[in-house]
C-alpha cells in the first residue's frame, strides 16, 4: 500500500494535556480551590437549608392536612366560632342522600407524654371514613370489630401512629394525658395505626385519632362539628348541599383551603429565601474571584498554549470545565451541609410558624429530591455564571497580549467609568422595581439590583479612595506608599474581594437596623397597648396565640374581684373580610382575619392610631356598636393606602358591613385584625366565651397583693394563667427575639462566606506576588516590614469595604423597613439609627480583612529570597 | 447518549413518583388493643312473649339483630323485579350507653344491604351502607315503627302502612307495603339453630304483604306491584360450632300459602338436624316442619364469575306430609352480594304440584357460607 491510498486522517486534537495541567495546578494550589469550593458549598448550603426547613414545616402541615382531608373534594366549613351544627350532617345524609360525606371534629392539644408537642386531635367517624381515608379500612384490622369496641364505646380512647407510640414508648392500654387549653384529660391508647408509606407515616406523626364522640367531649364541642368532608361526584351534589347549608357554614374546595394556608406563610418564606439567596450572591463573588485568579495567574501559560496552537474554545472549555467540577463538588458538599443545617433551623422556623400562623409539629426534615436538585443546579449555574467573564476574557485576548501581564489591569482601569455608569443604571432600575406596586418578588429583585449595583461601584470607589489615602499613608514611609498602589494595581482582584466583604457587611448593617427598629417599635407598641395591670388567660397551646377560652365561672369571679377599677375582656375568632367600601365604591376581596370581640380598651386610650375618624378616641363609638377598628396590616396587605369607610365581614348571619372608626397598629399578627364590640359580636357570632382578660387595679391598691391573691385563688388550676404586665411584655419580646433568631443565624453565615471570600482573595493576591516580594526582600525589606505591608493592604481593603457597607447597609435597612416589611407583613416600623450598628460593622470588616491577611503574610514572610526570585 | 437519556428520564419520573400524593391511595393497618372485657349479651334460650308493636323495635340486650325485607315485583306490562332491603344491628356492648356528653357516643353498629334484581336485563345492583346507631344517623324504633340508616328507611306512615325507601348510585326503591299479621317462627318465636342451649334466635315473619310503588333502574322509574316478606330476628351467637352456613327459602305461592325453609349446613355440606321450616296455608294456619318433614335436592350449581364461589342454583323441594313437590329456580343466576359479607340472595320462581294440583309462585332464597364459614 502506498501512502497516497491511505484515507486522509483528520488532524486530531485532544483536551487531555490541558486537563492534566489543570490537575497539576490543583495539586499545587489546593488550598485556594478548597476555599472556593467552600464558598460554593456554604452558599448552596444556606439556600438548601432554608428551602428544606421552610419546606418541611409547610409539608408537615400539608401532609397532616392531607392525611385528614384524604380524598375529599370539598369541605363544609363553619363561619360560626362554635363549629357546624351536627344536624347539618344528618340533613346531608338523610335529605340530600349523600353518603360520601364524613364529619370531622378536630382541635389542638398538648401531649406532655409525647414530647410536649402540640398535636392535632382528630375525631373521625369510622363508618363514613372509607371513601376518604383507608387507615381504618376493615380489611386492614388485626382484631376486627372486637378492637373497635373500646374505641367506639369507651370514652377517652385514642389511636396513635405506630411510629409515635414507639418513639415515646407508649403501648396499647397505656394512659396518656392531653392538655386541652390547660384542662388535663387522661386518655387511653387503644390502637396503633401503621400506614404503609413513609409519607403517610410522617403525616400521621402529629395526629391523634379518636372517635368523633370522644373528640366532641374532649374538645367540649358537643353538638358541633369542625367541618364536613365530602366527595362531590356530580354538580348536582353541590347544589343539593348548598341548598341545605345554613348561613353559618360555607362550602369550599379542598384545594382552596390548602392554598389559604400556603398564602398565609408565603411572605414569611419568601423573606427567608431572599436572605439565603444573598449568601449565594456572596458565594458567587467568591467563585468569580477564584476563577479570575486562576486565569490571571496562568496568563503566561495560556499565552504559551495559544502560541502552541490551543484554540480559544479549548481554553474556554478548560476554564469552564474546572469551574463546573468545582461547582458540582461544592454544590454536593453544600447539599450535605444544607441538610445538617436544616435540621437545626427547622426548629426555629417551626416555632415562628407556631407563634404567628398555625400549629404545626415537624418531627423530621423532609428531603424532597426536587429541592436538592434545585440547590445543585443553582450552585453549578452560579459558579459557571461567575466564571463566564474571566473565561471569555481569556478566550478573547490574543496570545500576544496574554503574555503581557499588565493587559488585564489596563482593561480594568479603562472599565472604571463604565462601571460607574452601570452602577447608576442598575441602581435606577432597582429603584424603579422597588417603586412598582408589584408584590414581594419584584421588591426583592429591586433590593438585589441595588446590592449588585453597589458591587459594581466598588472598583471605581476603591481606586478613588486609594488615591485619596495615599497622602495619609505616605507618612508611614515606603510601605505606606506601596500598599494603596498595590491595591489599585490589582484592582480586578482586590475590588472583588472588597465587594464581597462589603455586601456581607452591609447585610449585617441593614438587617441589624431593621431588627433593631422593629424591636424598638414593638417595645413602644407593647408599652402603649398593655396598660392593664394583670392579664388572665388560659395557658396558650402556642406562645403567641391564645387557644381556648376561660371558664365562665372564673370570668364572673374576676369581674367581682375586690380592688379592681376596670376589667376588659376579649374573645376572638377567625373571620373573612369580603369587601372594603370607599364611599360608593366597593372592592370585593377575600381575606382571612382575626376578629376580636372587645369589652373595653386594654390600652385605656394610650394606643396610637395610624388613622382616626375625626381624630378622636374611637372606643366610645366602638362601645356603642357604631363600627369597627381595623389593623394597619389588613389595609397594607390589601395594598390599600387609605382607610375604607366600611368593611364587610362574612358572618354566621350572612355578610355584615361595619363602618371603620380607626386604624390601629398591630404587630401581633400579619393576617389583619378587626376589633368589634362584644355586644354585636355575641349577637351575630353567638359566642359568649372570654378568651382573655385585662384587669386594672384601683390606684390605692397594691398590685402585688392582688396578683398574689389571684394566684392563690387559682392555685392548682391548670386552665387559668395570671400574669403581670411585665411578664406578658417579656413573653411577647421573647417571641419577637425568637422570631429573629433565624435572621441572626443567617447573618452570621453571610459573614462567614464573606470571610472565606476575602481570605481566598488575599491569599491568591499575595501568593501571585511571590516574585515581586522576593525582589523586595532581596533589596532589603525585612520579614517584619513584609508583615506590615500585607496587613496594611488588607486593612485598607477592609476599611474600604466597611466604608462602602455603611451607606449600602442604611439603604438596605430602609428598603427592608419601608418596602419589604410593609409588603410582606403590613407592618410599618419607625427606623431607629444606632451608631453602634455602623461602627460595629466597620470593625467587623476590618477585623475580617486583617484576619484574612494573617495567613498570606505569614507564608510570604517565610519565603526564601532565592527561591522566590527563581520561580520565574 | 441514549443511556444518559434513559437515566435522565427515569430520574425525572422518580421525582414525580416521590412527589405524588401517596396518601391518596394510602393503606394502613391498625393494631387494636383487645376489648377490655368480653361483653355479656343475653341469649335466646326459652320462648319469650313477643308482642307487637313493641317487638317490631330493637332489642339491644342481644348482640345481633336484623330486619329483612324481600319481595317480588312486577310492572303492569309484566317486567319482573326482585328487591332486598335489610338492616342489620350489631351491639358492641349490651344495652344502650349513657346518653350524656356527645350524641355520637354509641355501642350500636348498623349496616344495611339494598339490592335490586332487574330480571329482564339480567342486572343485579347490590349496595351497602354502614353507620352508627347514634345522632339519629341510623336506628330502629317500635312505635311508630321505623328502621333507618341515612336516607334508607322503612317507616310506618300510617297504621298498617309501611313506606320503604332506598337508593343507590343506579337504583332506587319507593314502596308502600301493607302490614299483615306477624307469624312466630319455631317454638312461639324461639327458633333453634344449634344443639346447645342458646343456639337460637327469636324470629318472626310477616308474609304475603301486598306491595306497590316504584323502582328506578338506570334513571328509569317504573310503577310496580307485588308481594313482600319480612323477617325479623334477634339473637346472640345463635349458631353452634361447626355450622358452615344456611340456605333460607321464603316461597310465596299464588294460592296465598307460603313455605319457609331454614336449612343449616355443617362444614362437610351435610344438613344439620336443626334445619326446619314453616308452612302457612292460605287461611293462615301454621304448620311447623322439622328437618325430616321435607327433602331438598339440588339440581344445578352456578359458579360466580367474580368470586369463583359455587352456589346451588336449582332445587326440588318435597314435603310428603303436605303432598307438595315443587321446583325452585333463580330468576337469574347472578344475584350474589359481594359486599363486606359475601352471600347469594335473590328472586326465585316456583312451580310444582300439591295434591296433583299445579301450584306456582315467587320467592326469595338466601345462600350463605359458600365462600367461607359464616361467623357471628
Amino acid at each position: 500500500m502506498t501512502a497516497a491510498l491511505e484515507p486522509q486522517k483528520e488532524p486530531q486534537s485532544s483536551n487531555r494535556p490541558l486537563w492534566r495541567m489543570a490537575w497539576r495546578r490543583f495539586q499545587q494550589r489546593s488550598l485556594q480551590y478548597i476555599l472556593c469550593l467552600l464558598g460554593v458549598a456554604l452558599g448552596v448550603a444556606m439556600l438548601v437549608s432554608i428551602d428544606l426547613a421552610n419546606g418541611s414545616a409547610q409539608t408537615a402541615f400539608e401532609l397532616s392536612t392531607d392525611a385528614i382531608a384524604g380524598r375529599a373534594t370539598h369541605q363544609i366549613e363553619s363561619i360560626a366560632p362554635a363549629g357546624i351544627d351536627e344536624s347539618v350532617y344528618l340533613q346531608i345524609r338523610q335529605q340530600a342522600g349523600l353518603t360520601k360525606t364524613a364529619p370531622i371534629v378536630d382541635g389542638y392539644v398538648l401531649a406532655p407524654d409525647l414530647g410536649n408537642q402540640p398535636m392535632r386531635l382528630v375525631g373521625v367517624d369510622l363508618f363514613s371514613e372509607p371513601p376518604f381515608r383507608n387507615y381504618f379500612a376493615p380489611e386492614n384490622q388485626t382484631v376486627g370489630l372486637a378492637g373497635l369496641q373500646t374505641f367506639l364505646t369507651e370514652p377517652n380512647t385514642v389511636v396513635l401512629s405506630t411510629d409515635v407510640a414507639r418513639r415515646y414508648q407508649v403501648d396499647l392500654g397505656d394512659t396518656l394525658t392531653l392538655d386541652v387549653a390547660g384542662r388535663l384529660v387522661p386518655v387511653r391508647l387503644v390502637g396503633k395505626v401503621q400506614p404503609e408509606s413513609t409519607t403517610a407515616q410522617r403525616a400521621l406523626s402529629s395526629l391523634i385519632f379518636t372517635d368523633i364522640a370522644t373528640a366532641q367531649e374532649i374538645l367540649q364541642m358537643e353538638g358541633h362539628l369542625s367541618h364536613i368532608d365530602l366527595i362531590a361526584e356530580a354538580e348536582g351534589d353541590l347544589d343539593a348541599i348548598s341548598s341545605l347549608l345554613p348561613e353559618d357554614a360555607r362550602l369550599e374546595t379542598a384545594a382552596a383551603q390548602k392554598n389559604a394556608v400556603r398564602q398565609m406563610t408565603a411572605a414569611f418564606r419568601l423573606n427567608l429565601t431572599a436572605l439565603s439567596l444573598l449568601a449565594l450572591v456572596v458565594g458567587m463573588f467568591l467563585i468569580y474571584n477564584t476563577v479570575t485568579f486562576s486565569v490571571v495567574q496562568r496568563r503566561p501559560l495560556f499565552g504559551v498554549l495559544r502560541c502552541l496552537g490551543t484554540t480559544p474554545r479549548q481554553l474556554f472549555t478548560l476554564i469552564m470545565g474546572e469551574t463546573a467540577i468545582l461547582g458540582i463538588l461544592g454544590s454536593v458538599l453544600g447539599l450535605g451541609l444544607g441538610i445538617v443545617l436544616a435540621r437545626s433551623i427547622v426548629g426555629l422556623i417551626t416555632q415562628t410558624i407556631n407563634d404567628f400562623y398555625f400549629v404545626v409539629s415537624v418531627q423530621q426534615v423532609a428531603i424532597p429530591p426536587i429541592l436538592l436538585l434545585k440547590g445543585v443546579l443553582i450552585g453549578i449555574s452560579s459558579a459557571l455564571l461567575a466564571a463566564l467573564v474571566p473565561a471569555i476574557e481569556a478566550m478573547r485576548t490574543s496570545p500576544q497580549t496574554i503574555l503581557q501581564r499588565s493587559s488585564l489591569e489596563n482593561k480594568v482601569q479603562k472599565l472604571l467609568p463604565w462601571l460607574f455608569l452601570s452602577w447608576v443604571v442598575i441602581t435606577v432600575i432597582g429603584i424603579g422595581l422597588l417603586r412598582l406596586q408589584a408584590g414581594l418578588v419584584v421588591a426583592f429583585a429591586g433590593l438585589f439590583a441595588i446590592v449588585l449595583g453597589s458591587a459594581l461601584l466598588t472598583p471605581p470607589v476603591t481606586a478613588t479612595l486609594m488615591k485619596l489615602v495615599q497622602p495619609l499613608t505616605q507618612s508611614l514611609g515606603v510601605l505606606g506608599r506601596l500598599a494603596p498602589r498595590d491595591i489599585v494595581r490589582s484592582l480586578s482582584r482586590t475590588s472583588v474581594a472588597i465587594a464581597a466583604l462589603m455586601v456581607a457587611v452591609s447585610v449585617i448593617v441593614g438587617v441589624s437596623i431593621m431588627v433593631g427598629s422593629f424591636r424598638v417599635t414593638v417595645v413602644q407598641w407593647l408599652d402603649q397597648t398593655l396598660q392593664a395591670d394583670i392579664y388572665v388567660t388560659p395557658p396558650s397551646t402556642t406562645a403567641n396565640r391564645v387557644l381556648g377560652q376561660l371558664d365562665p365561672a372564673v370570668v364572673a369571679e374576676m369581674k367581682r374581684w375586690p380592688g379592681l377599677e376596670d376589667v376588659v375582656t376579649y374573645n376572638d375568632t377567625d373571620a373573612t373580610v369580603t369587601a372594603f367600601t370607599y364611599g360608593d365604591e366597593t372592592l370585593e376581596t377575600e381575606r382571612s382575619i382575626k376578629l376580636i370581640s372587645a369589652e373595653g380598651d386594654v390600652s385605656h386610650g394610650q394606643r396610637p392610631y395610624s388613622w382616626r375618624q375625626d381624630s378622636i378616641d374611637p372606643w366610645p363609638a366602638l362601645d356603642r356598636g357604631e363600627g369597627v377598628i381595623v389593623s394597619e396590616a389588613l389595609l397594607l396587605k390589601a395594598n390599600l393606602s387609605d382607610s375604607p369607610t366600611s368593611i364587610t365581614l362574612d358572618s354566621p348571619q350572612g355578610p355584615q358591613t361595619f363602618p371603620v372608626l380607626a386604624v390601629f397598629y398591630d404587630y401581633s399578627s400579619d393576617q389583619g385584625t378587626v376589633i368589634l364590640d362584644n355586644d354585636p359580636f355575641i349577637q351575630i357570632w353567638g359566642d359568649e366565651g372570654i378568651a382573655s382578660m385585662g384587669l386594672f387595679t384601683a390606684p390605692d391598691i397594691d398590685l402585688d397583693t392582688v396578683v398574689e391573691d389571684l394566684r392563690e385563688r387559682y392555685q392548682g388550676r391548670t386552665d387559668v394563667v395570671v400574669q403581670s404586665t411585665r411578664s406578658l411584655r417579656d413573653g411577647s419580646l421573647e417571641i419577637f427575639d425568637r422570631t429573629f433568631a433565624i435572621t441572626q443565624a443567617l447573618r452570621l453565615l453571610a459573614v462567614i462566606v464573606a470571610f472565606i471570600g476575602v481570605l481566598s482573595a488575599l491569599m491568591s493576591l499575595q501568593l501571585e506576588r511571590t516574585r515581586e516580594i522576593g525582589i523586595l526582600r532581596a533589596t532589603g525589606m525585612t520579614p517584619q516590614q513584609l508583615w506590615w505591608m500585607t496587613l496594611l493592604e488588607t486593612g485598607l481593603m477592609g476599611n474600604v469595604a466597611g466604608f462602602l457597607a455603611m451607606p449600602l447597609g442604611y439603604v438596605l435597612a430602609w428598603i427592608l423597613i419601608y418596602v419589604i416589611n410593609v409588603r410582606s407583613f403590613g407592618w410599618t416600623l419607625q427606623m431607629q439609627l444606632n451608631p453602634s450598628y455602623f461602627w460595629q460593622a466597620w470593625l467587623v470588616a476590618i477585623v475580617a480583612a486583617l484576619l484574612a491577611g494573617i495567613y498570606p503574610a505569614w507564608r510570604l514572610s517565610r519565603v526564601t529570597v532565592a527561591s522566590a526570585i527563581r520561580e520565574e | 447518549m441514549q443511556r444518559w437519556l434513559g437515566w435522565l428520564i427515569s430520574f425525572v419520573l422518580g421525582l414525580f413518583v416521590m412527589g405524588s400524593p401517596a396518601w391518596a391511595m394510602e393503606q394502613g393497618t391498625v393494631e387494636w388493643a383487645g376489648p377490655a372485657e368480653i361483653p355479656e349479651f343475653q341469649k335466646a334460650t326459652v320462648p319469650i312473649k313477643l308482642s307487637f308493636p313493641k317487638d317490631f323495635g330493637p332489642h339491644e340486650d342481644y348482640q345481633t339483630e336484623w330486619w329483612y325485607y324481600t319481595g317480588n315485583l312486577e310492572t303492569e306490562s309484566g317486567r319482573l323485579f326482585g328487591y332486598e332491603l335489610t338492616l342489620f344491628r350489631r351491639g358492641l356492648t349490651p344495652g344502650l350507653p349513657d346518653q350524656q356528653g356527645s350524641a355520637w357516643r354509641s355501642n350500636q353498629v348498623y349496616f344495611s344491604h339494598f339490592t335490586l334484581s332487574d330480571i329482564e336485563n339480567q342486572q343485579f345492583y347490590p349496595v351497602e351502607r354502614f353507620n352508627r346507631g347514634a345522632a339519629e344517623l341510623a336506628g330502629a324504633q317500635a312505635n311508630p315503627y321505623r328502621i333507618w340508616l341515612d336516607d334508607w328507611s322503612v317507616e310506618e306512615v300510617q297504621p298498617g302502612q309501611l313506606q320503604l325507601h332506598a337508593q343507590g348510585p343506579e337504583t332506587a326503591l319507593n314502596l308502600q307495603v301493607s302490614l299483615t299479621t306477624p307469624v312466630l317462627q319455631g317454638n312461639k318465636g324461639l327458633f333453634v339453630k344449634g344443639s346447645e342451649l342458646g343456639n337460637a334466635a327469636y324470629y318472626y315473619s310477616v308474609v304475603q304483604q301486598p306491595t306497590q310503588g316504584t323502582v328506578t333502574v338506570q334513571g328509569e322509574t317504573l310503577t310496580v306491584s307485588g308481594s313482600s316478606w319480612t323477617d325479623h330476628e334477634f339473637a346472640t351467637r345463635p349458631l353452634s360450632q361447626g355450622t358452615q352456613g344456611w340456605d333460607w327459602f321464603s316461597l310465596q305461592l299464588e294460592d296465598g300459602s307460603v313455605l319457609m325453609l331454614y336449612g343449616l349446613r355443617s362444614h362437610d355440606g351435610s344438613d344439620l338436624p336443626e334445619s326446619s321450616g314453616t308452612f302457612i296455608n292460605a287461611e293462615g294456619k301454621v304448620l311447623h316442619l322439622n328437618g325430616k318433614d321435607y327433602q331438598l335436592q339440588v339440581l344445578d350449581r352456578w359458579t360466580s364469575p367474580q368470586s369463583r364461589t359455587q352456589y346451588p342454583s336449582k332445587w326440588v323441594i318435597s314435603v310428603p306430609k303436605l303432598d307438595l313437590e315443587m321446583q325452585v329456580a333463580p330468576m337469574m343466576n347472578n344475584q350474589e352480594l359481594l359486599l363486606s359479607t359475601k352471600y347469594w340472595e335473590g328472586a326465585v320462581s316456583i312451580s310444582g304440584t300439591q295434591s296433583q294440583q299445579p301450584i306456582w309462585g315467587k320467592g326469595y332464597v338466601e345462600l350463605t357460607g359458600y365462600d367461607r364459614e359464616l361467623s357471628f
